[in-house]
């Protein structure tokens, strides 16, 4: 028989195997709810068996294992799954903050109702019906200037709320940068001391589980591409440039375009080149998006401007005088800015009713404009006013539409893979509460086996030789 | 698959609010009646909904405008019926004048009766709607004739109305067609009867000219409310056929919406309460 002190050391060893092993499973059980967290697992293996001395190993069989060793604790966690959802997150960014602008842009635009652009519009070519009816009336003159002014204002007030969306966008876009920056530093940080753990020769599980967790927050704002180094460290690259090499982090800076709106730049030199992801879409959003919107609301405003003025300019007031522009407007910014003419003001004589002077009942003029309701001349320059008006809330519809059907299911998309991976990282309480049970046991069993060696040891040392004492 | 906690609460989480997201889709389609709340609700319904809205519009301001011809042409109407009896009751004087057995008191009576008449032709003539002249073409300011034998003080331009969606009428008449044949008959008339002298035969015929002048004005007015009153119906049709489009586009189908909320809170309750019975239990309970 072997040393009797073998067998003590081989219970010990599987005493503390059970310890650590419960250990692990309380450290699971704490963190069942912590985002990001992966279950870990000490890794066990039986210690190098021992082989007993003898000359030429015929006395005695075989080798004696010699207990247990906890190689490492190591954390339940498939990289794949990790690069599906970082891919994913950056679509899922991407259309989530397209879904919440755009849904603010709606807003602006309370249609379908009475109470939008379209219906004060609406009321604006009716003012001039009623004028063309009764040309020498002046309150059908006066109502006129008051749905100018109305229809002014509308115009100003939407162009004013898209440009506050505008420049709100702008903001996000600067917080997001930020936003990356601050990532950056984190996931530098965490870097190095990955790196140090690694080094050493252990796993750096919390600390990754970190880091991974970071690194998907990023992703939903610039999608990166990550490699992972022999070191332990993660080299993060966007665009195909790094933002993060070992403990070093190139930021984004933000540098200002003609606009005052921010650009993506790095640090050295040359623009971010991200085409998802939130700072993609806040970008978009602003420079293309809402500009666009902008860009018909002007378009319309001027096509409307120019056209009533066309018609007021080329007939006489109710002095007899040369008509005025009805409408004043400021060029690039033409729903922002539009005015009724200073020199009309409120005085319902210079409205222009008549083609002719000295004919108080020629409505010629005011005809004229009334029927611009269904010129085809507005627009894309073959609609008319309402329809151009409705196309631009037919886009909005379809964009926000869009975004949010697209935003719901990427969300989908994340969540099935983010399911994916708590199915294989996550920690069921079911199974811990086993493993506890069952490393309770071992504890028990070796604790037993040490019990039994000590009744051995006592048996030979104290009762030994001892017959008929 | 590997299932734990923490992929059951998320999937419930997100479940429910799934569920809870249809149920405030609902409801808000129930308490604001409508379908569409926002352009994103159905873009293309949004985009037909902002036009029909306009040419409702359009054909409401129609129907306005042909009540605004309407008090023109009725106005010109009761003026021409007047003046046709006034002309009438002239022709009668004139022939009793040119009888020869009438006397010079008798011949002064009529004068003094036409003369009446003719200031009562000249003041229909210049018959006013609201503050505008109906029969001075577009010299809206201005009285048609200042007096029986005054020239013609209007214009022979047309007063449009735009009574339908690319359809214009001209509603006037002018005083110079219906009145200027009668009113220069009658000043003849007056002239002769002055003169201390029988009506002659081409004043006579001249106020049959006046008269049958104005009657051929009188028919067609009355051809122009025709079309107003056919156009009214038009439009007045369309804009009820536009407004009941609008509401079938935009107004929620109540019984569909609320059997539809019922179901989808339901729905709800069911999840709420089978989730509330698992999530509580795990293995650590029984232990």
């Amino acid at each position: 028989m072997a040393n009797g002190w073998l067998g003590l050391n081989t219970a010990v060893s599987g005493l503390r195997a059970a310890q650590q092993m419960l250990d692990v499973a309380a450290h699971n059980v704490a963190n069942a709810s912590t985002p990001g967290y992966s279950r870990q697992r000490a890794d066990i293996v039986a210690s190098p068996p021992f082989s007993l001395p003898s000359f030429n190993r015929t006395g005695l069989p075989g080798q004696v294992g010699t207990g247990v060793t906890v190689v490492s604790i190591y954390r339940i966690r498939d990289a794949f799954l990790d690069g599906q959802i970082n891919e994913q997150q950056a679509a899922a960014g991407y259309w989530a903050a397209r879904e919440d602008v755009l849904g603010g842009i709606e807003s602006v635009f309370p249609e379908p109702s009475g109470s939008g652009l379209g219906n004060v519009m609406s009321q604006f070519w009716s003012a001039w019906e009623d004028v063309a009816a009764d040309p020498s009336s002046s309150a059908t003159r006066t109502s006129v200037l008051a749905q100018a002014t109305t229809l002014a204002q509308r115009f100003n007030r939407d162009a004013a709320q898209l440009r506050t969306l505008q420049g709100d966008a702008d903001g996000q876009v600067r917080t997001a940068i930020a936003d990356v920056n601050d990532l950056a530093t984190r996931i530098a940080a965490l870097n190095k001391q990955i790196q140090g753990v690694v080094v050493s020769g252990d796993h750096a599980n919390d600390l990754e589980d970190q880091r991974d967790q970071l690194l998907e927050k990023l992703n939903e704002i610039v999608p990166t591409s990550n490699q992972r180094l022999a070191d332990g460290t993660v080299e993060v690259l966007v665009g195909g440039t790094d933002l993060v090499d070992h403990d070093i982090v190139r930021p984004i800076v933000a540098t200002n375009d003609g606009n005052g709106f921010a650009v993506p730049t790095w640090s050295s030199s040359g623009t971010v080149d991200v085409s998802t992801g939130r700072l993609a879409a806040l970008v978009e959003l602003r420079d293309t998006t809402i500009a666009g919107y902008i860009g018909n609301l002007n378009t319309l405003a001027k096509g409307i401007a120019d056209a009533v003025n066309a018609a007021t300019t080329s007939g006489v007031d109710q002095d007899g005088n040369p008509g005025l522009a009805l409408f004043t407007y400021s060029a690039g910014g033409e729903a922002g800015s539009l005015a009724v003419n200073p020199a009309v003001g409120t005085d319902p004589r210079k409205v222009v009713a008549a083609g002719v002077a000295g004919a108080p009942g020629d409505a010629s003029i005011a005809a004229q404009v009334a029927a611009l309701r269904t010129s085809s001349s507005f627009g894309t320059g073959s609609q008319t006013p309402a329809d151009a008006y409705a196309a631009m809330i037919g886009q909005i519809g379809t964009d926000s539409q869009q975004s949010a059907e697209l935003a719901v299911n990427q969300g989908f998309v994340v969540e099935q893979l983010q399911t994916r991976r708590e199915s294989v990282s996550g920690v069921s309480l079911d199974e811990e509460a086993t493993n506890v049970i069952r490393f309770q046991q071992a504890y028990s069993a070796s604790a037993r086996v040490i019990t039994a060696i000590d009744t051995m040891l006592e048996q030979l040392i104290n009762r030994t030789g001892r017959v008929g004492l | 698959m590997r299932i734990t906690q923490g992929m059951l609460t998320s999937r419930t989480l997100r479940n429910l609010q799934t569920n809870y997201a249809g149920l405030a889709k609902v409801q808000e389609q129930i308490t604001s009646g409508r379908k569409i709340n926002r352009p994103s609700d159905d873009p293309a319904l949004a985009r037909s909904a902002v036009r029909i809205r306009d040419s409702i519009n359009a054909l409401e301001q129609h129907t306005r405008n042909i009540d605004a011809a309407d008090r023109v042409t009725s106005a010109a109407e009761t003026a021409l019926a007047s003046a046709g009896n006034m002309l009438a009751r002239v022709k009668e004087l004139a022939l009793q004048a040119a009888n020869g057995s009438i006397s010079i008191d008798g011949r002064n009576a009529i004068l003094a009766e036409v003369a009446e008449l003719g200031n009562g032709l000249v003041s229909l003539a210049n018959t006013r709607n609201g503050d505008d002249y109906v029969f001075s073409g577009q010299q809206t300011r201005t009285p048609a004739y200042a007096s029986l034998l005054a020239a013609y003080a209007g214009d022979a331009n047309p007063i449009n109305a735009r009574i339908a969606p690319g359809v214009t009428v001209q509603v006037n008449i002018t005083g110079d067609a219906a009145f200027g044949p009668a009113l220069a008959a009658v000043g003849q008339l007056v002239a002769d009867l002055t003169a201390g002298n029988p009506p002659q035969g081409a004043t006579i015929q001249a106020l049959d000219d006046g008269f049958d002048a104005m009657l051929a004005q009188r028919t067609r007015l009355g051809a122009i409310v025709n079309r107003l009153s056919a156009t009214r119906e038009f439009v007045e049709t369309s804009a009820f056929t536009a407004t009941k489009l609008l509401s079938d586009l935009e107004d929620a189908d109540m019984a569909e919406v609320i059997s539809l909320a019922a179901s989808r809170q339901a729905t709800y309750q069911a999840a709420l309460n089978v989730n509330a019975k698992i999530l509580s239990r795990s293995l650590v309970d029984e232990l």
